[in-house]
């Protein structure tokens, strides 16, 4: 790399990272012209902003989404992490219409003249708000009808049918009772009611109820699948005319040809065809919508209001809920913060009634109050928050100012999700592990700290923003069983391969050769990592079904093609001589062998050698991994750290992956005003020195400073980058831009950058 | 390289400060407890999703159609999360997502459909103009290898070098390099095409 490349680099860096806050932000002098006129260009052309619009639908969609959520995790087959996500299910979308459209009203004056963009307008400007249309109550009954789409390539062949029941009186209490039938699924049932004070969303499949306190709103969003989305569309994917009149419902309507969607869905092609709408000619409400298939008269999705009474008494009843017994409840409204005896009887209660052993902290840092101990029945999961007393009737984030403790039923996949990387500890009677946040609360950023207690079959997390890591773990220590717990658990095992073999649709492929030195780690669903002895991470073998795999979806990732001994052909890939990934698909299966730091011809023959038979032999669990800004992970060698410095500063230090992806590197930050707004800092990198790199530019100069052969960059009168070795450590030491603003400034002169580096030791 | 699977998914101990990553997991514990809660997450990244579906599908709707299935589908997996970046785990998503939009055939929209872009008072011949540039631009993205379209792709999307750093398994270094060569390329394409040719001084 050039010193011009880098100098520019470091510009371009600079500039986009002050657009990014500023979009009026002016380029650092020096940055060439041309380059910022194709900036601008292909930020226009490759990154408009998103249409507000489409955000405000988008985000409706998402709550009316989030409202069946339970209720489709529950229908869909168990999910194995990411590689197995089910395609958007068209229950989802034909719920979200039925809410779309139920949501959907308007009170508006007649229009002068009958235009189908004017009706539209109308309709979508009432809709937002139906106490300012002067809409105090209604009862509507729709029925509802979509296509389900597996294969946007095939004919569909199931589909969805629906009914939905809508109570609402004004200003805040509202019904909906939703139930629909999907082609070989179970009959999907649910009520929500908002009583005014509280929300209740019964999922009556599961037997479940989510309470939580209303929302300030009058009547829940439209979803994407509204007007309000269809209009935003329609100035340019749809020509909407209006074609006749109709009686729907009793209701005298609109009858308005949407006509082909220009934009065509990529997700969902079934809803590209010929789209029509019913539009009542009085309160513009949507009455009917149908959309018909491109290459047929087949109607790939209807709507139907089959009874609609607008401004009618309605009985009280209908706006109140009580859970059914045995239903499962999440009462998510905050709790009075009990008094140290009230809250020792509602922990022993509660500790009754699970099947697991619970445990209380015996000491806390000063200051802190429990709130009520919650029970998430539908994860059944314990819930302790310990906050300042002036939180503790407020259900604001516990972890944020105090200590948040979940505990449930330890089962394997959790326990090590919760823990891997995280360093043990020592704990009487149980396992701890702790893992080490970096959360900065003079810019807002980082993450919380956690110790994690595995006991008597109890995975317990104890996390925390504010409490620092060390203090975590003597609460930990301190944990004692509550009074009344069920009896001590085994704590869960690592299943074995045989066990995963057994559960997966797809053959789990183990390697029969690795190099000398490698460990693996005991199996999950799709992964198995080998480490060396030194902890460093050397192969990550992966597994899962054909076309559920991350690279053979990409073409990009494609790669070439090369032959295994066994004949085998499969995708190579070498990003990095350091990093070689290959992978193939096999028996209905897809593997993959990312291997760091394993020479080409290895990772060869460790492919030819995978069996589905193999077994793993003796594993170990995974090397704990640097966490930080905290005590520094053991390290390649002395850390070297300046011994003077300009003006008073704060210093953080963290473990930073080597350009191998490993953790051996260490990066210093230096900040002289943690005035909580952030901004850029002096940085000092180091790393083992065979990742020195090498500035072989004449353009960057040398320099001796205190013996040591530096090479640095000047961009005008600021020296910016000064990189060198000291023993076997490469150091890079990077000036500050700051403050934001003043492009192409840097704090520190080259005066003084070259004495921080002479302080070095 | 692109998008590893096995570095977006895999467990994070040490993110950059830019990633603020305390809100992330709160916001994740918060929605785990109550879906509605993945709002805030939305709000927060719905710009950066938009943008990158964007820059790959060169369509609006399509964007939009797939910034919705992003979204919908990482509410629904949230309950696989590992604690992490959620950052690079929504951007795995993302990138699935768009992959699966190409693998099921999609084009990037003919000109007649991003008219909507352009500015409507533009006459005929500017208007054929800029599509034309845009198409210069896109074939200069295109021709990018893709390390170097893959950072560009995140910095248009709103991120910071470092933050791209993290999700890509890359040094800071590296990414401001990358990015670097990568708009050298594209503004030696289009210049040498003639979009380039009133310089803003």
């Amino acid at each position: 790399m050039s010193a011009h490349e880098l100098e520019m680099a470091e510009l371009l860096e600079q500039y986009w990272n002050e657009r990014e806050s500023n979009p009026n932000a002016q380029p650092p002098q020096g940055l060439d012209p041309e380059m910022l006129q194709a900036i601008r260009k292909m930020e226009t052309y490759l990154a408009p902003a998103p249409n507000p619009k489409f955000v405000a639908s988008l985000r409706s969609q998402m709550e009316n989404a989030a409202m069946q959520q339970n209720a489709r995790a529950k229908q869909n087959a168990p999910r194995r992490g990411i590689f197995a996500l089910p395609r958007w299910s068209f229950v989802g979308v034909a719920a979200a219409l039925v809410i779309a459209f139920v949501a959907f009203a308007a009170w508006a004056t007649r229009p002068a003249s009958v235009n189908a963009q004017e009706l539209l307008d109308r309709a979508r400007s009432a809709a937002s708000d139906l106490n300012t249309v002067g809409v105090k109550s209604f009862e509507m009954v729709q029925d509802s009808y979509a296509v389900v789409v597996d294969n946007p390539n095939a004919p569909p062949t199931r589909a969805t049918r629906g009914e939905t029941k809508t109570w609402y009186a004004a200003p805040t209490r509202w019904r909906i009772e939703t139930q629909y039938e999907t082609t070989n699924q179970p009959p999907y049932k649910a009520i929500q009611v908002a009583d005014g004070a509280a929300q209740f969303d019964y999922n009556v499949n599961d037997n479940t109820v989510n309470i939580q306190v209303a929302e300030s709103k009058s009547f829940p969003s439209p979803s994407v699948l509204s007007l309000d989305f269809l209009q935003q569309d329609m100035s340019y994917c749809y020509d909407p005319k209006v074609v006749g009149e109709e009686t729907i419902a009793g209701r005298a309507a609109y009858q308005v040809d949407m006509g082909i969607a220009k934009c065509r869905s990529a997700s969902a092609p079934e809803l590209n065809g010929p789209h029509t709408i019913w539009i009542d000619k009085e309160t513009f409400f949507v009455l009917k919508s149908e959309i018909r298939a491109l290459n047929s008269d087949q109607v790939t999705s209807s709507m139907q209001v089959t009874s609609i009474r607008y401004n009618i008494a309605l009985p009280n009843d209908l706006f109140t809920f009580t859970p059914p017994a045995g239903a499962k409840i999440n009462d998510m409204r905050p709790k009075p913060a009990p008094s140290a005896q009230d809250f020792q009887t509602q922990l022993s209660a509660l500790a009754q009634k699970l099947d697991y052993p619970i445990f209380a902290p015996a000491q806390l840092p000063d200051g802190l109050a429990p709130r009520a101990p919650q029970h998430d029945e539908i994860e059944n999961q314990v819930m302790l928050a310990y906050v300042p007393a002036d939180e503790a009737t407020t259900n604001t984030l516990p972890d944020q100012h105090g200590v948040s403790i979940i505990e449930k039923r330890a089962d394997y996949e959790t326990v090590r999700n919760w823990t891997d990387g995280a360093e043990a500890f020592a704990l009487d009677g149980a396992q701890g592990w702790i893992r080490r946040g970096d959360y900065d609360p003079r810019v807002g950023t980082g993450s919380n700290s956690a110790a994690y207690v595995l006991r008597d079959g109890t995975l317990i997390s104890i996390s925390s923003f504010s409490i620092k890591p060390e203090q975590l773990v003597e609460i930990a220590k301190s944990l004692q069983p509550v009074p009344g717990s069920h009896a001590p658990l085994p704590n869960p095992t690592a299943p074995t391969l045989d066990e995963l073999r057994a559960q997966a649709d797809y053959p789990i492929l183990i390697p029969t050769y690795v190099p000398k030195g490698l460990t693996p780690t005991p199996p999950t669903q799709n992964q198995i990592e080998y480490y060396r002895a030194d902890g460093m991470l050397a192969l990550i073998v992966q597994n899962a079904k054909q076309g559920n795999g991350g690279m053979e979806q990409d073409p990009r990732f494609k790669g070439e093609m090369v032959k295994l001994s066994n004949g085998r052909e499969v995708h190579q890939l070498m990003f990095d001589p350091q990093i070689v990934i290959l992978w193939w698909n096999q028996d209905g299966g897809y593997t993959s062998l990312e291997g760091h730091g394993i020479a080409r011809d290895e990772m060869l023959k460790i492919a030819a050698s995978m069996s589905s038979a193999a077994e793993l032999g003796e594993t170990q669990a995974p090397p704990a991994q640097p966490t930080p800004y905290g005590t520094l992970a053991p390290a390649f060698r002395t850390v070297l750290r300046p011994t003077w410095l300009p003006e008073k500063m704060e210093i953080y230090e963290r473990n930073v992956p080597t350009p191998n992806g490993q953790g051996a590197g260490i990066e210093m930050r230096f900040d002289p005003h943690p005035d909580g707004t952030p901004h850029d800092m002096l940085t000092l990198t180091e790393m083992p020195k065979e990742f020195a790199e090498s500035f072989n530019d004449p353009q960057f100069q040398k320099k001796d400073i205190g013996g040591r052969d530096v090479t640095f960059n000047q961009i005008g009168k600021g020296c910016v980058m000064y990189s060198w070795v000291q023993g076997d450590v490469a150091l890079t030491l990077t000036n500050a831009y700051d403050p934001p603003g003043e492009p192409g400034q840097v704090r520190y002169s080259c005066e003084q950058m070259e004495r921080i580096i002479a302080s070095i030791e | 390289m692109g998008l590893s699977l096995v570095e977006m998914s895999s467990p994070d101990t040490h993110p950059p400060p830019q990633i603020n990553l305390a809100s992330d997991l709160a916001l994740v514990n918060a929605a785990r407890r109550d879906p509605r809660a993945f709002g805030a997450l939305y709000e927060k990244y719905v710009t950066q999703v938009y943008r990158f579906c964007f820059a790959r599908l060169r369509n609006e709707p399509a964007a939009q159609d797939a910034t919705s299935q992003i979204f919908l589908k990482a509410m629904q997996a949230l309950p696989q999360f590992r604690d992490g970046v959620f950052a690079a785990w929504l951007f795995r998503i993302a990138h699935n997502v768009v992959t699966d939009v190409f693998r099921r055939g999609h084009e990037h929209a003919p000109l007649e459909s991003v008219e909507h872009h352009v500015d409507a008072g533009d006459s005929p011949e500017e208007r054929a103009l800029a599509e034309s540039e845009r198409a210069a631009f896109y074939s200069a993205m295109d021709e990018l290898p893709d390390e170097q379209r893959t950072v560009l792709e995140f910095t248009l999307a709103g991120f910071k070098g470092e933050e791209i750093a993290r999700m890509l398994g890359k040094t800071h270094a590296s990414v401001k390099m990358l990015r670097w060569r990568g708009m050298e390329s594209i503004k030696a394409r289009v210049a040498e095409l003639g979009y380039l040719s009133e310089v803003e001084r």
